[in-house]
This record gives C-alpha cells, structure tokens and sequence, in this order.
C-alpha cells in the first residue's frame, strides 16, 4: 500500500511547486504594497472584537511580508520532500508530524486574502488532514474515522459537483460551455469553437454532469466500476488542465485518488 | 482503565468533529439551490470557514461564470472633464498553451472574478458596496496605478464581456474625490 501514499505525496508536492512558482510571479500584482489586495483593508475587515482575532491580526501583519510569505510558500514543498523521505525510510510517523505543519502553513496562507482561493486549497486541506491521520495513528480506530470521513467528503466533492450543475439552465440545456471557454481565465479557442455545435455541446454537459455523478457514488459499486470511473475522474481531470489551464486541480485530484483507494481498503478492512 | 476513557472518549471527540464538518459541508453546498437551509449556528459555520477548512464542491455550478472581466479607470479633472477610460494593466491574459502543466495568471484571473462578483453580490444584497472589501481593494489600487498630480477625482469600472458579444458595464464606481 506504500505506492499509494508515495503517489500521493508525488501529486501534492507537484501541486505546491507549481502553486508556490506561479504565486510568486503573481505576487508583485495582487499582494505587494500596490497590488491589487491590501493586507490592511484584508485584517481591517477581520473581526477584531476579541483577543484572539487582535492576535491572530498581528501574527499576519509580521508574517506577510514578500520574503516570508516567500518562505511559506516553499517550505510547503521542502516539507512535503521531506516527509515524503522520512516515509520511505520508515518513519511514517515523523513523516505524518511534518505533514501536520505543512497543513498549518497551508491554512496560514490562504489566510492572506480569499479572493483568488479556489478549490485547490480545500482539497490539499483534506488530503493533507487524512495523511497526517494514516500516517501517525495508522492502523487504530482514528484512521478508520478519518478514512470514512474522506471518503464521505470525496462523495460530497463529487456528487455536488455534478448535482448542482442539474440545477443551471444553461448546464442543463448546453449552452454554457460556450460562454466558459469564450472567457479568458478559463477559456480555450478550438474548444469555444467546438462547442458552437448545440448538440455536442448539450452532449457533452450532460457527460460531465453523468460522470460527476456517477463517480460520487462508485465507492458504493463493485470494484471494476469503482476504478473505471476513477479512470474516467482522472481523464475529465487531464481534460480540465488541457483545456481550462486548471493545472493544479489535476495534481491536487490526483493526489486525493491514492488516499480515496487506500480510505476505502481501510473501511472495508474495518468492516470485515 | 483511564487510558481506556481517554482513547475512547478522543475518538468520540474526533468523531463528533468530523460530523459537524461533513454537516457544514453539505450546508454550504447547498446553499446556491437552497438560500434558507440552516441547521448549524452562523457561529460554527463562520468559526470554520474563517480558516478555509469548509469544502466548496460546486465548481462551475450552477450558473458558470460566463464573463471575461477586465478593471478600468478614470481620472476626472477641473470642472468635470474625465480622461478616457484607461485598463488597469494586471496582466488578466488568455491561459498560455502550457497551462495544463504551468499557469500563472490562475490566482489573479480568480481574484478580479472574484472582486467582481463580491461587488455585483453586496449591491444586489443592498449592502452599502462602498465600504465593502472588495471596493475598497480596487479602489485604493487604481488610485496608485493613475498617480496623475492634476487628477482632481477617480472613477473605476468592471467592464465584461460574455461570450464573443460587445463588452459591457458590469459595475461603475461613484467618483472620489482626492485630498
């Protein structure tokens, strides 16, 4: 099972690489004296009646400056590198502490604006939460929670993921994929222009919307469907990166199938 | 025996944590279908969300942002006579060909999606939008980015353009005034 947490481990390292390489090029733009969010207006806006919150609000003021919030950034990676060592030379254990940290240093970082968080963070959250739990309460009955609390939330991911959708018009009857691939952020020429077809278009809505679905429920089916549609995840995934740039949702996905496997081998090993 | 109560009574707890985050998670996905749903105190709820540690699973859903938005401004000078509009340079740029493996303009692209809609949202809550963060943000950036010494007054815009149609005035500011 070793495989798993190393794949793991490989797909939440890349995710912070590329996370801390592309943060930093955008650094002087959105969070610089003059960028576009201001630390202050972020901490005046802060609840600060209580103590705590005044703290909380220093502790930010001293650690968002450019080198720190540099450091930050990449000792995520350095840490995960780490761990990922101390893994393989058995010592899950330290290995498990030092993802611990890395989880802290990923709340404290979202922490210097919401604007611009996207669902990257809330899953390498969750991973790096259920990691610290396999690695160093391994094997006891804390495991089995957080295996069963993974696979609930990975249900949860995919299922409203898909189910929303059903609740949009413009999911509903395919017209959306031409405005999402028109836009800059996530758009894509060829497929903006693929996607003028109304019946491809509405086709391939109601695939994703299937798929997404479907996959919410695959720990529930017998383990050929189970992988099959985590085969079709990881393709809907690449595809996601190909053509909307979401390059870290597939290295942060990618990194949570390992652990959704070994969460539910725990469960079933439990149940038994 | 105390070892016991302790191991078992820190399950429960963990137990008991991991519930009310799997409740909160499907309240706040829920909200976008069901704005009335409520069964965890706003305390809880904002005490987690605060830190991030509340999932939003509902990407793209469901209504999918449609909208490429870009910032302008304005400066006004004596006796009302505005400059032309001019685009707040954030580098907001169409994903490189390499974005599936390396995409940099990611974080700000979200950011100004972001800002726009907490602006559209406040005035349509009826929120007074002038102090609100996401003004305020905007506002005091464009004030640096025009540093024109004869500007007497500022105004800003979201501008935003839907699928290949005319761009449009998603929100205009009120015009301030320097010191």
């Amino acid at each position: 099972m070793n495989y798993l947490f190393e794949t793991s481990f490989a797909f939440l390292s890349l995710a912070f690489l590329f996370s801390a390489i592309e943060e930093r090029n955008n650094y002087k733009k959105l969070f610089s004296k003059n960028g576009l969010i201001d630390l202050d207006i972020e901490l005046y806006y802060a609840n600060s009646s209580s103590n705590v919150d005044k703290l909380l609000k220093h502790f930010l003021r001293v650690i968002f400056t450019r080198v720190r919030f540099d450091i930050l950034l990449y000792s995520r990676v350095v840490l995960m590198l780490t761990s990922f060592l101390a893994f393989t030379h058995s010592s899950p254990i330290y290995a498990g502490f030092i993802i611990f940290f890395v989880f802290l240093i990923n709340i404290v970082i979202s922490l210097r604006s919401r604007y611009g968080v996207d669902g990257t963070f809330h899953m390498s959250t969750q991973v790096l939460a259920t990691l610290f739990i396999f690695l160093v309460l391994g094997g006891t009955e804390f495991a089995i929670l957080m295996a069963f609390y993974f696979n609930v939330q990975m249900m949860l991911c995919y299922f409203f993921s898909g189910f929303i959708k059903i609740f949009g018009p413009s999911w509903r009857n395919g017209t959306c994929l031409v405005g999402i691939f028109s836009t800059l952020p996530y758009g894509h020429p060829y497929a903006a222009k693929i996607f003028e077809n109304r019946f491809f278009s509405f086709f391939v809505c109601w695939v994703v919307i299937l798929i997404e679905v479907a996959i919410s429920f695959s720990p529930l089916m017998d383990d050929a469907f189970f992988y099959l549609l985590l085969l079709s995840g990881v393709l809907l995934h690449l595809s996601f990166a190909i053509f909307m740039g979401l390059n870290k949702f597939f290295y942060t996905w990618m990194s949570a199938y390992p652990l959704w496997i070994y969460s539910i081998g725990t469960l079933k090993l439990a149940v038994t | 025996m105390l070892m016991n109560i302790i191991w078992w009574s820190s399950i429960l707890m963990m137990a008991t944590f991991l519930t009310c985050l799997i409740f909160i998670t499907i309240r706040s996905n829920f909200l976008p279908i069901w704005p009335s749903i409520g069964f965890l105190s706003n305390a809880f709820y904002s005490f987690f969300a605060r830190f991030g540690l509340i999932p939003i699973w509902h990407f793209f859903a469901p209504n999918p942002s449609t909208y490429s938005f870009w910032i302008l401004y304005r400066n006004m000078y004596q006796e009302n006579n505005f400059s032309a509009w001019q685009e707040l340079n954030l580098g907001t740029e169409r994903n490189p060909y390499w974005s599936f493996v390396y995409n940099p303009p990611t974080r700000l692209n979200k950011a100004v999606i972001d800002l726009a809609f907490d602006l559209t949202d406040q005035k349509q809550a009826g929120i007074t939008v002038e102090l609100s963060n996401a003004y305020l943000h905007i506002l005091r950036h464009v004030t640096h980015a025009s540093n024109d010494p004869f500007a007497t007054a500022i105004q800003f815009c979201i501008a935003s353009r839907r699928d290949k149609l005319i761009p449009e005035i998603h929100f205009l500011s009120g015009i301030h005034y320097r010191e």
